[in-house]
């Protein structure tokens, strides 16, 4: 997991990256709120935000705001972390969206255990599976321009793999596949993981309408060529 | 209220010393430049300037176990927050002295353990 640190003071930020390194996190340092935002538009692939909230020039409740209002950003947790006296503020940052604060001087166990809770309430990764390559790659790109995680299959039984190691919040499937197909793999997953919606997509005039999707447990259907929001329109409510 | 409370800092690291001694030196250096931000600020009545400065200080010494330093760079960033420049030299005065026993208390440590 990699974590952003966005913190002016050098102590404090020396503090908290050693704690995250201890516990075996991957860890980005910046020392300004100017700087996350470069390094995230340059780089982006960050799982969690820690940033203090008063620096200068651009606070972290600034830094926060413009993270929430990012599409491609928003679903990333940020931590704030600050002085005990500064009450106002950290409501503020929760309003804005701050998954949690965490009060200085850190504690290391309160550090980590914060750190984790707000890995698990992530919103999961959408997953999609498509023997295509280029379908992979083209809504790799369209969807994580949204904010979205995204885990990739080729097939059936790799999705399958991977749902067993990651949380994944809504998968988007091909229907038509080598192996197992689209509707066999919908079958395995709602008997295994009843609770994650699935979606399933087909070329036009295929073998499959959208009547044997349905009334085969699907949660949705998305018929190609797709236009790129009608399949983020389909998605996006099941990640709120 | 202790000039250098070190069981307290080593809660902070949780136990790692050469972490605190990284961190020691770390706010040394980053004291100095405070402070002269935080001069430039009393001289030109910047409060803004003065609550920010005072504000980093009391976080970096509160890692490193600085407790009194910690009160003293808060009643500052009060008065900055305040605007309130009536007594603000006298706790600056304070403020540097404190530092000043800081580093001698915490060069003693650095020493002992090697």
């Amino acid at each position: 997991m990699k974590i952003l640190v966005v913190e002016d003071d050098p102590v404090s930020l020396k503090l908290v990256t050693s704690i995250l390194k201890k516990n075996q996190f991957e860890v980005t340092q910046v020392e300004s709120a100017k700087e996350a935002k470069t390094f995230l538009q340059e780089e982006g692939l960050i799982d969690l935000i820690i940033s203090d909230i008063v620096m200068p020039e651009i606070s972290g409740l600034h830094l926060l705001k413009y993270l929430k209002t990012e599409k491609r950003l928003r679903f990333i947790p940020v931590i704030l972390c600050t002085a005990l006296s500064d009450k106002e503020s950290v409501a503020k940052g929760i309003e804005l969206g701050a998954a949690d604060y965490i009060v200085k001087p850190v504690n290391a166990d309160v550090l980590i255990a914060k750190v984790k809770k707000a890995f698990d309430r992530l919103p999961g990764q959408v997953l999609v599976v498509d023997d295509e390559e280029l379908l992979r790659r083209l809504l790799f790109q369209t969807l994580g321009r949204q904010g979205y995680r995204i885990l990739l299959a080729s097939s059936g039984n790799e999705a399958l793999e991977l749902m067993e190691k990651n949380k994944v919040a809504v998968v988007l499937s091909d229907i038509e596949m080598p192996g197992m197909n689209g509707l066999e793999l919908l079958v395995t997953i709602k008997d295994k993981h009843p609770h994650v919606p699935v979606l399933l997509m087909t070329g036009h005039g295929a073998t499959y309408g959208r009547q044997d999707v349905i009334s085969a447990g699907a949660d949705g259907y998305i018929t190609k060529p797709f236009k790129n929001t009608d399949i983020i329109n389909k998605i996006e409510p099941f990640l709120r | 209220m202790q000039t250098f409370d070190y069981a307290k800092a080593l809660t902070v690291t949780d136990g790692d010393e050469g972490l605190l001694k990284e961190l020691i030196n770390l706010f040394h250096e980053q004291s100095s430049r405070l402070l002269s931000e935080m001069s430039r600020a009393i001289d030109g009545s910047q409060a803004d300037q003065l609550q920010r400065a005072a504000h980093t200080l009391k976080g970096a010494a509160g890692n490193v176990g600085a407790m009194t330093l910690c009160e003293v760079a808060l009643s500052l960033e009060t008065m900055g927050a305040n605007n309130d420049f009536e007594t603000v030299k006298a706790s600056f005065e304070k403020l540097t002295a404190e530092i000043k026993k800081f580093e001698q208390e915490t060069a003693k440590y650095q020493e002992m353990s090697g």
